[in-house]
């Protein structure tokens, strides 16, 4: 028995698998950020930032960081990444890249013909950020590379802060697909600018998207984490500040510790949604105090009750303006009213749904002083 | 010939789970979303509740041959020629499904993870193990599957990741019942084909403990309890986290899912996933493998060993053309087989031993 088993040991030992699907890190030229352009001839132009870690023999095995910036032109986004192999020595993976751009052009068309190669390939990473820019991703890129050291890295970081601070919804590669194929729902991505002044990389917002293209409006970060409230997505953190009193200049700030929403759909001439929020706020800036005093909070929120049901409104207007179904009403609807849905199904199902958005605000804390 | 080794109640339940819970797991959502939409959640419980009748049934025909296997009574029911060539279908049928899984498990591995590993080197693997794993006696059989259980229970663990994920949408189930009741019980005959395994019944009710006491059916009942709730949850974990466009061309949504979890120090948790799930793959084989070698062992009369050997090169010759040629035929004819061997068979058997009045006792006269 002995000698058996030992014969299948030395039997099974040559077919460890590892030994055909081995892939070094010395033959692969690692990408950790990828943006996508399309130029006037209709093709696709990929930029991406290679990282090569160099070990020097001479001091101890010191590793130093160099990147290297590197395009693709193609028809599609699988041919220009074929032209940047041919381009670099080593090949080319896009595998591990955890931000991708889209540049203005490419995402005002139907992003899926973008993304569609990255969701064939079983090795990338579909747990990628991905943001929108307000020109070309091109020009983003060529700026990080030169002044920031991080540069996936710093995009994904960038990204991931706001998304804790509830300014943009938390959407990666994986959960955009969700969206693109969801016939009842849209979504919103980071929105990226160059700032000229501070010559840095910012995120002024989030972009709305209607069905699979960018819809050219994006959101400032306060409507945004507005919207959030109304999605019941919001992250740990929430902080905003309003204006009570134009003239006085006195301003509160509060953190909305929790959220809770009622929704009312009802069918008359056009779909009527009657949106109740409640959030549940705590007060982390108010200097004139007197919040020992009750009618100091109900003022409070009684102000802050009206101030965010008129930004409400408007920011409503804005989606609608956009059809931008973030709120995902047509999803509520087939889930719940599917005969309402069956009159108004359609890919501009949003022109039939008014939104009638009532927010109250109740004051719960205020730190550790009143 | 009667069976030696003797075996508890509550150990069949790991048999049969672990027999049932195999290749099928990985693209169950994708299937039950394709014959019943959002609601294949519902026809996965319809078939599961049918599949305890049918449970039932096999224990009513088992329980009027005391100590004997499928490949012993069929002989008593229809005489023993027509005996012996439905002994030799439920061999090919037997040896047929390991060749289907044997195809599947390549292809998901190669699509997946091994995308360079030539195929023939998988089989080769999974013929190894198929041998390794069968060539022993019931009892070695049974202590290798309790222990592998605890590794049906680990695959339940990391599906609970997912759910730090914000794009969960419960609305994805709704409105219950939208595909139509009708359309949901068509697609039962559908889903069924994700419990099978069930039939394997038919052979290790002869080693249970007083097979005739209604307690013997205590195992198989929890284990076709334990199949369905475990399928239902992975079908409605993959609706609730993927739209309903999106699971239409998306193959293996479990493995895809799971492929975006990140937990601090640990992201694409669908390798994980994927080699855990290869074990209880190669459970599902062993169970099969060892089945059709009984059989086999009993129809041309050689040893056990020599039956496993012979199972194993048939399955792996099989397997290899099929795969290379690129044969779809298996998956096609596959769903009618299993309906076949797994339900009316057995249903057919019960009937002529309840109208022909055949029992066991009947074949110790002959001989």
């Amino acid at each position: 028995m002995r000698k058996n088993e030992l014969f299948l040991i030395f039997f099974i030992l040559p077919l460890l698998t590892g030994c055909w699907d081995e892939r070094l890190l010395k033959d692969s030229r690692t990408v950790y950020l990828s943006g996508f352009d399309l130029d006037e001839n209709g093709d696709y132009q990929t930029t991406s930032i290679i990282r090569d870690l160099n070990i020097s023999q001479a001091s101890r095995g010191e590793i130093s960081i160099s990147n290297e910036l590197v395009t693709g032109k193609g028809d599609s986004i699988k041919e220009a990444s074929m032209a940047i192999d041919r381009s670099v020595a080593g090949k080319y993976d896009p595998a591990k890249g955890r931000t991708l751009i889209l540049g203005n052009e490419v995402a005002k068309g139907d992003i899926y013909n973008v993304l569609d190669s990255l969701y064939r390939d079983p090795r990338v990473d579909i747990n990628a950020k991905i943001a929108v820019t307000d020109n070309s991703a091109n020009e983003i890129i060529t700026h990080l590379s030169e002044n920031e050291v991080e540069k996936g890295e710093y995009l994904y970081e960038l990204i991931h802060s706001s998304e804790i601070h509830s300014e943009i919804q938390d959407i990666t590669l994986r959960s955009i697909r969700t969206y693109l194929f969801d016939e009842g729902k849209d979504f919103m991505l980071p929105y990226l600018s160059k700032d000229v002044e501070d010559d840095e990389v910012k995120i002024s917002g989030a972009a709305l998207f209607h069905d699979h293209s960018f819809t050219g409006q994006f959101l400032s970060p306060d409507e945004s984490t507005l919207l959030l409230f109304f999605m019941e997505t919001k992250s740990k953190k929430a902080i905003l500040t309003e204006q009570l009193d134009n003239k006085d200049d006195v301003s509160v700030s509060y953190n909305v510790k929790s959220v809770s929403r009622k929704l009312k759909l009802e069918k008359e001439e056009k779909v009527h949604a009657d949106i109740m929020l409640q959030l549940d706020v705590e007060i982390v800036d108010y200097p004139p105090d007197h919040l020992d005093k009750q009618e100091m909070i109900n003022f409070l929120e009684k102000r802050l009750s009206k101030i965010l049901t008129e930004k409400a409104d408007a920011l409503f207007k804005k989606l609608a303006a956009n059809q931008s179904d973030v709120l995902g009403l047509g999803r509520e609807l087939i889930a719940f009213h599917p005969s309402i849905w069956k009159e108004i199904k359609g890919e501009n199902y949003y022109e039939h749904i008014l939104v009638n958005p009532k927010v109250k605000v109740n004051v719960r804390s205020s730190g550790i002083i009143l | 010939m009667k069976v030696k080794s003797r075996i508890s109640s509550v150990v069949l339940f790991f048999v049969l789970v672990q027999t049932m819970i195999g290749v099928g797991l990985l693209s169950l959502p994708h299937q039950a979303h394709h014959a019943a939409g959002s609601d294949g959640w519902i026809s996965i419980l319809i078939s599961g509740f049918f599949i305890q009748l049918i449970v039932l049934l096999i224990w009513l025909l088992c329980r009027k041959f005391p100590n004997l296997t499928l490949f012993d009574f069929s002989k008593v029911i229809l005489g023993r020629t027509s005996g012996t060539v439905l002994n030799f279908l439920y061999i090919i049928y037997l040896l047929t499904m390991i060749c289907y899984i044997f195809i599947i498990y390549a292809d998901t591995l190669k699509r997946w993870i091994l995308p360079e590993t030539p195929g023939w080197v998988l089989f080769l693997i999974g013929f190894v193990l198929l041998i390794y794993g069968t060539i022993c006696t019931v009892k070695n059989v049974i202590s290798l599957f309790s222990s592998l259980f605890i590794f049906i229970l680990f695959l339940f663990v990391i599906t609970l990741f997912v759910y730090g994920d914000p794009s969960i949408d419960v609305r994805y189930l709704f409105p219950i019942g939208s595909s139509g009741g009708w359309n949901i019980i068509k697609s039962t005959s559908d889903s069924m084909i994700s419990f099978i395994g069930f039939e394997t019944l038919l052979i290790y009710f002869a080693f249970i403990k007083q097979s005739k006491n209604i307690s013997a059916l205590k195992g198989a009942f929890l284990a076709v309890l334990f199949v369905t709730i475990f399928l239902t949850y992975i079908v409605i974990l993959s609706t609730v986290m993927l739209s309903p466009e999106e699971i239409k061309i998306t193959s293996e949504p479990v493995l895809y899912i799971l492929s975006a979890i990140e937990i601090r120090i640990l992201s694409r948790l669908d390798l994980l996933f994927l080699s855990i799930w290869g074990l209880i793959v190669f459970t599902t084989i062993i169970s099969y493998s060892f089945s059709a070698s009984m059989g086999i062992s009993k129809l041309i009369r050689v040893k056990h060993k020599f039956a496993v050997i012979l199972s194993g090169a048939f399955v792996f010759i099989i397997s290899m053309i099929f795969y290379y040629m690129e044969i779809t035929l298996l998956e096609k004819w596959l769903k009618h087989l299993s309906l076949i061997f797994g339900i009316i068979i057995p249903i057919l058997l019960l009937l002529i031993t309840i109208i022909f009045k055949r029992e066991a006792a009947s074949t110790d006269e002959k001989k």
